[in-house]
């Protein structure tokens, strides 16, 4: 596997559909071995990047992968591996004939087509599914002969546009997770879209934020997480706490804009005598959530409302204050991320 | 995904195909046209006089096959019609069958020897029955197919909203089925307005004759090639303006189908199968006349005579015999349809894989121009290859060329580009995805194709009657020398014949269509 250069370069890259533009400009680097989440919202330019890299929509711009140029090539010549949102598994092959599709291209000997078709069949758990028609397999399993397809040429970069966007949740985290064990098994660079923050979060190296087809910020997650590029990035990446202009004038340090990151602040009930330091603040409303407790923070001297997430420990006897319950709000400096100027 | 250097290379030679094969003779056709005689020609009253005697013919036949097809159309389209797929096949034989064969039934059925005991040979009457009996399972395939299709889940909307039968009827089925009917009734017209074989056979008589009539008559009779070919012109445009609507009516039908769930069944049977039988009985009597007909010929002659004088080698009284005949069919066939999946498979290619896609237009050309046109044109642009050995399968190819490009192009068009797009970034060079994705999931429409292709050569009539010579006579001509002539004794030959070659397409069709595995051919309508 060559290793000069990172495994994915992209310069400048820009797609347009006519007069619209998809992808405009975009600067990204996956480095050997790492995993790239690519993250925004619908119509974002995520599956045009994806399919820019792949060759499968004329891009303009420069694309490398460790060194070679890959632009001007083909999709069939880039030997850039895709798993595509709908599978597009081959409904005249069965499901061996699938895995094998990459290698007999590659002109592997017969003797390692077979014998790596059914490493891979193995590893997905569908050896003995080697003969059957495509179009009778279930979702996670047309899923895993995809993977399984994309995978056995030893593809150095592989592209996922949503891989696992059509399986039930709990398959889907199951499946993400062996997907991203078999990628740094191989070593194997990865880009991949998805819209399901968690999984970008729980599996990516880094993370990539496009919005009208920019690339917004590109971060490992904690830090993506902590510093958000700007308010609409911090928003989509769900934070709820963000304020502008003259909410965010009134905030401590009066920045242009500012989040506060919810689980570095902490709230606390008022105890009968009071004493403890922070902001007051007021419980207007609580409601169940995963890991505790959502409640909804009145701050008086911010004029603004908080949300946070209290668990059950961080709350006397474990239950949720009532409407009404006052307390104080402890921010520490960093809790907050604040911006010069609202973007 | 760019397109890849050979689909150029298949357009460049689809292209110079169609260039040599038809734009070739038609530019011959227009050089002739510039004398005087056809400037008399285009002059004379008589003409135009046939022109609105054909039109009003191609109306009344169009107007038969609606009334008796769209009924039948529906029913197809409703899952409690008994016996449902044997309906379909029924409706597909008069598509598929030779226009001699398929005249021949009728004149057996309603002809002066025919089986009714009544002869409306050389009436208006006739030549509109043949056209309605021809062309009834052209409007119940192509309306009940779109049927079908579009109306189950808004029928059952409508009678959510209140609608009755009648009302959904009127207000959902029709309106939804409309852009199918101008179709079909456009295609039919089109079909009777150019008619050859029916009216040759049935209304031999000349008030009667079509324009592709009148050319033959002017070739084959005067040796008025000047005359010919301004008529020939002249029906070419009048064929391409009527294409429109059809053309229209056909893209607004693809823009209309929306795929639903099957509709449920009718609690009784009856009104269907009320709606199918007219239809069904128009095209299964001729039929089964000319089946008994030929198994027990009239006028004292026996099957086993016909068959005996058809084996033997008579050229003392100018006919060919059947052996002959057979023999050149058979041969034709096979060279016509591997030249047309050539030509119409680079064509295909081409317009799908590379992006050609005006090909797609102009490879319908040898449809516009009629068969006996394009014999005319190649006897005028090459009158030894013509009349040769190669002149007829030649014909045949250009007229099977337009078939299977329809067929090819939707079936690649079929191939979802999520696939091929897969195999690309799995390492497969276009030459490969077409090798490894395309050929194998559209081998079925090929098949089809192949099947459709060999049974228009085998029943082809105007080029190989306009081109014939003793030795290249196909079976059609065959049976038309036979009808031409008195006596039981031909007669119960040409029922033979046209009985034989009726299965010989029927079998085609049916085996090649089989052999193309278990995915569903297409149809080229």
């Amino acid at each position: 596997m060559p290793t000069d250069g990172p495994a994915l370069q992209i310069t400048g890259l820009g797609v347009r559909y006519g007069a619209t533009v998809a992808l405009a400009d975009v600067d990204l680097q996956v480095d050997a071995g790492e995993v790239v989440a690519l993250v925004g919202p619908s119509g974002c330019g995520k599956s045009s990047l994806l399919r820019a890299v792949a060759g499968l929509v004329p891009a303009a711009g420069v694309v490398q992968a460790a060194g070679r140029a890959l632009h001007d090539l083909p999709a069939h010549r880039r030997g850039v591996g895709v798993v595509f949102q709908d599978h597009a598994l081959f409904p005249h092959l069965d499901v061996a004939g699938n895995v094998a599709f990459g290698l007999v291209e590659a002109r592997a000997p017969a003797a390692v087509r077979s014998q790596r078709t059914r490493a891979w069949l193995e590893r997905v758990g569908l050896a003995d599914r080697a003969g059957d028609d495509v179009d009778r397999l279930s979702g996670g399993e047309r899923q895993r002969v995809a993977l399984a397809r994309t995978l056995a040429p030893q593809p150095p970069l592989v592209l996922l546009d949503e891989p696992f966007a059509s399986l039930d949740p709990g398959l889907r985290t199951r499946l993400s997770l062996e997907v991203e064990r078999w990628l740094r098994e191989l070593g194997t660079a990865a880009l991949f879209v998805t819209h399901d923050l968690d999984e970008a979060l729980a599996i990516a190296d880094r993370i990539a934020v496009l919005r009208d087809g920019r690339l917004v910020q590109l971060a490992a997650p904690h830090e993506l997480m902590a510093r958000p590029a700007d308010p609409w990035t911090a928003r989509f990446l769900g934070h709820e706490n963000v304020w502008e202009g003259a909410a965010a004038a009134r905030l401590p340090g009066s920045p242009a804009a500012a989040l506060l990151l919810a689980e570095r602040a902490r709230w606390l009930p008022a105890p009968v005598g009071g004493g403890a330091d922070g902001t007051p603040a007021t419980c207007v409303a609580a409601s169940p959530v995963r890991d505790g407790w959502r409640l909804v923070l009145d701050v008086p001297t911010w004029g603004a409302r908080v949300a946070w997430t209290a668990r059950p420990r961080e709350l006397p006897e474990g239950a949720p204050p009532r409407a009404g319950a006052s307390g104080v709000l402890e921010a520490p400096d960093e809790a907050w991320h604040r911006w010069g100027d609202a973007g | 995904m760019r397109p890849p250097p050979f689909a150029h290379a298949l357009g460049v030679l689809a292209a110079a195909a169609l260039a040599l094969g038809v734009l070739a003779p038609l530019t011959a056709l227009v050089g002739r046209t510039w004398d005087a005689a056809a400037a008399r020609t285009l002059a004379d009253p008589q003409l135009w006089g046939l022109v609105g005697r054909t039109t009003l013919q191609a109306a009344a036949s169009t107007v038969a096959a609606l009334l008796l097809g769209a009924p039948a159309a529906w029913a197809l389209s409703r899952p409690e019609l008994p016996l449902r797929r044997l309906w379909r096949a029924l409706f597909v034989v008069p598509f598929v069958l030779p226009s001699l064969v398929a005249a021949t039934a009728v004149l057996a059925w309603v002809g002066p020897r025919g089986l009714l005991g009544i002869d409306l040979r050389d009436s208006w009457w006739i030549v509109i029955l043949a056209h309605a009996f021809y062309n009834v399972g052209i409007v119940a395939r192509i309306v009940g197919g779109h049927l079908e299709g579009a109306a189950p889940r808004l029928l059952e909307a409508a009678a959510a909203l209140g609608a009755t039968p009648w009302r959904r009827a009127w207000r959902v089925t029709l309106p939804t089925a409309a852009p199918a009917i101008v179709a079909a009734a456009a295609l039919v017209f089109l079909f009777c307005f150019t008619s050859f074989g029916v009216i040759l056979v049935l209304a031999p008589a000349p008030e009667f004759a079509t324009l592709e009539v009148e050319v033959y008559r002017r070739v084959a009779r005067t040796f008025d090639l000047g005359g010919a070919s301004a008529l020939a012109l002249l029906q070419l445009a009048l064929v391409l303006a009527l294409a429109q609507p059809y053309l229209r009516a056909q893209a607004r039908m693809a823009r209309g189908v929306v795929r639903s769930a099957p509709a449920a069944r009718a609690a009784t049977r009856w009104p269907a199968l009320a709606a199918v039988a007219p239809a069904g009985l128009l095209v299964a009597l001729p039929l089964a006349a000319l089946f008994a007909l030929a198994a027990a010929p009239p006028g004292g002659a026996t099957l086993v005579g016909a068959i005996r004088s058809l084996a033997t080698p008579s050229r003392i009284v100018g006919l060919t015999d059947a052996p002959t005949a057979l023999a050149n069919s058979l041969r034709f066939g096979v060279v016509a349809t591997l030249l047309a999946l050539l030509v119409g498979g680079a064509i295909a290619f081409a317009v799908e894989r590379g992006g050609w896609r005006w090909l797609d237009a102009f490879g319908l050309l040898p449809w516009a121009v009629s068969a006996v046109t394009l014999g005319l044109g190649l006897l005028l642009v090459a009158p030894g290859l013509a009349a040769g050995a190669w002149g007829v399968p030649l014909a045949h190819a250009l007229l099977a060329t337009p078939l299977v490009a329809r067929v090819g192009v939707s079936a690649l068009a079929g191939v979802p580009t999520g696939w091929r797009e897969a195999a690309a970034t799995l390492g497969a060079s276009p030459w490969r995805v077409a090798r490894r994705l395309d050929l194998p999931l559209t081998r079925a429409a090929w098949a089809s194709a192949a099947a459709f292709a060999f049974a228009a050569s085998l029943g082809e009539f105007g080029a190989a009657l306009l081109l014939r010579r003793p030795e290249t006579t196909t079976l059609p001509v065959a049976i038309a020398e036979r009808l031409g002539r008195p006596g039981a004794g031909s007669y119960a030959e040409a029922l033979a014949l046209a009985a034989l070659l009726a299965v010989l397409v029927g079998a085609s069709v049916a085996l090649i269509d089989r052999a193309g595995g278990r995915r569903r051919g297409a149809e080229p309508f």
